[in-house]
């Protein structure tokens, strides 16, 4: 019957149309597209439903039809007790095979004749059961009477361009219900339309305000979770900002052993020297301390590859180096990362006075001039480390809630074998040192 | 400065058609989730028809697909659905449907003016909003099962 598909804004049991399954899975994402809010309410105009009145076999109804009968006569008398009466016989009636009365026509009897308590309690009841109905309200169905035409006309008579609230909302208002049952009630019947014409704005705002006044009230709980949850989730936005506030150091830990880039500058270099005397000529250079040394480093998952200029405990020699590191803890303020690494030791010497020497690895000779500063840069150091970072700033990179940016006070311990060879730079040894500086990593 | 922004709406078209993926927000997952048992069902459940959710169930995130280029008007349920599995949810509760046109965002200007320009494509977007829960009830367990025959008999016709 055409009629009865006009319901399915009201009637909760033909609601698993609602589910898709993977078949019609297009025609779904379709459908979405198209989807109205106005489609609800729609009413059949359909002659057929004149004829079927005609029709309709009646058989084993006729006590249905009687007391559907009944109802009509305490509709038309303006009888709220005996309304409720006559729907209780009805419900009374319900066999596997018959349904004497529907959901939605229980709702619009309910609205029309505000009987807004019986209203409430079929909505609470009706929404509450929706995910344990396994059955619609399928059966022989007296509906080709005049309680069903009545319930048609006032169906219609519902302005489908705003809320089933709006409709009565006057009438519920001018009924002096408890509040709390107003309350309910409003929530209950913007439900109908929560998701089609912004209901879910009122609904969270109302929910909240229900659950807060009324935390008692047996229906808080369901309210809580399974009405206002999703009508609050509704800004993704607002939450995803929200998430990144609350959950920044679990957020933050979820990145640790991740990887990432970082640089670091190290302003105070120290440490001792076993070996290596007499490794410049002293007599044509004074040493010069370049005073930052820098460290870059990509770490993927746990390994780290990092490129140096490193300082050691001789003051004017530094390493480039290149090194392969591990990350062996990472915490929240912490990160260790022992690494190895080879390169060439370099020499920041200043020319003492004007003179002429061998141009290193050959013959030829070279001018030095006072004040000129030499980079010489020749050998081999090995260098074995720990990075000690204390990351005592970390942020989110710009508007990611997964990637971070940190300072962090760095120290870097260990010790270099150094075997340096050139014009003026000669000897081999073994250095302790550690670096500290500042470092910034995006991680 | 029209090459330019020619090339910097080429590059964006590049980078869309490298990824297969309808761009999307995804919010209050679980740090560690159990992704859902593959033979298990993904239902999904259309708020604009049943506008609560279970009496019981776990939440396990929301997520807003974006009007990116990227986007599709189709395959946004299954990446959905697939996402859900993975974290370990059995319905996906679709509360919002938008179609969306998509802008792509290029710099124009000249000198020391340079501003960035946003460039309406011709291109709609079904942007979806969900939760992703985890519920078991009578009606869950019965769609699932029609999910189930829904594929199987999809899947004997292909």
């Amino acid at each position: 019957m055409m009629i009865r598909k006009a319901y399915s804004i009201f009637s909760i049991v033909l609601l698993f149309m609602a589910f898709v399954t993977a078949a019609d899975i297009e025609d779904f994402e379709n459908s979405l597209v198209q989807e109205g809010g106005n489609d609800s309410y729609a009413v059949s105009q359909d002659s057929s439903f004149e004829q079927s009145l005609v029709n309709e076999d009646g058989y084993g109804l006729s006590n249905v039809y009687r007391a559907r009968e009944a109802l009509m006569q305490a509709i038309k008398n303006k009888d709220t007790s005996e309304i409720a009466q006559k729907i209780s016989e009805l419900d009374n009636m319900k066999s596997d095979g018959v349904v004497p009365l529907l959901s939605v026509e229980k709702e619009i009897i309910y609205l029309d004749n505000k009987m807004w308590n019986h209203l409430l309690r079929l909505e609470v009841e009706i929404f509450k059961a929706i995910y344990d109905s396994v059955q619609v309200e399928e059966g022989r169905k007296a509906d080709n009477d005049e309680l069903m035409i009545y319930v048609n006309k006032v169906f219609k008579n519902i302005d489908t361009n705003t809320t089933l609230y709006s409709n009565y909302s006057n009438q519920i208002d001018n009924a002096q219900l408890d509040e709390s049952v107003e309350m309910e009630l409003e929530i209950m019947l913007l439900l109908h339309n929560a998701y089609t014409k912004d209901g879910y704005l009122r609904i969270a705002e109302l929910s909240q305000k229900f659950c807060e006044k009324y935390p008692g009230h047996p229906d808080v709980p369901w309210i809580k979770k399974s009405v206002a949850a999703p009508a609050q989730r509704m800004d993704v936005n607002e939450m995803y900002y929200a998430e990144r506030a609350e959950r920044k150091e679990e957020f933050i830990a979820r990145n640790f052993y991740t990887g990432g880039f970082g640089v670091n500058v190290f302003f105070i270099p120290g440490g001792l020297v076993f070996g290596l005397d007499d490794m410049y000529r002293s007599d044509l250079f004074e040493p010069q301390d370049p005073g930052v040394y820098l460290e870059l480093y990509l770490q993927v998952k746990r390994f780290a590859l990092n490129g140096e200029i490193l300082g050691s405990g001789i003051t004017g020699l530094a390493s480039y180096s290149l090194g392969l590191g591990y990350v062996i803890y990472d915490s929240r303020y912490l990160k260790v990362r022992p690494y190895a690494a080879v390169g060439m030791p370099t020499m920041y010497l200043d020319v003492i006075d004007d003179t002429k020497g061998p141009k290193h690895g050959d013959a030829q000779v070279t001018t030095l001039r006072k004040g000129d500063t030499e980079l010489i840069s020749d050998g081999l150091t090995v260098t074995l480390a720990v990075n000690v970072d204390y990351k005592f700033l970390t942020t989110y990179l710009f508007t990611s809630n997964n990637k971070f940016f940190s300072m962090s006070l760095v120290g870097k311990f260990g010790a270099s074998y150094i075997d340096a060879e050139g014009y003026a730079v000669e000897g081999s040894g073994v250095s302790p040192f550690f670096n500290l500086g500042l470092g910034v990593s995006f991680w | 400065m029209k090459y330019l922004a020619f090339l910097a709406l080429a590059f964006t078209f590049f980078l869309c058609a490298c990824s297969s993926k309808v761009p999307y927000t995804l919010v209050n997952t679980p740090i560690n989730p159990e992704p859902l048992d593959s033979s298990m069902q993904v239902v999904v459940v259309k708020a604009s028809s049943v506008p609560v959710m279970p009496l019981e169930y776990k939440y396990l995130g929301t997520v807003e697909t974006n009007a990116n280029l990227g986007c599709s008007a189709g395959g946004t349920i299954d990446q959905l659905r697939e996402k859900a599995r993975d974290l370990g949810a059995n319905v996906v509760y679709v509360k919002k449907i938008d179609e969306k046109t998509v802008y792509v965002s290029t710099y124009a200007g000249g000198g020391l003016l340079w501003a960035v320009v946003l460039y309406p494509l011709n291109q709609k977007c079904l942007t979806l909003l969900a939760d992703f829960i985890y519920a078991e009830s009578p009606l869950i367990t019965k769609l699932q099962e029609e999910e189930k025959n829904a594929m199987a008999s999809k899947e004997g016709k292909e």
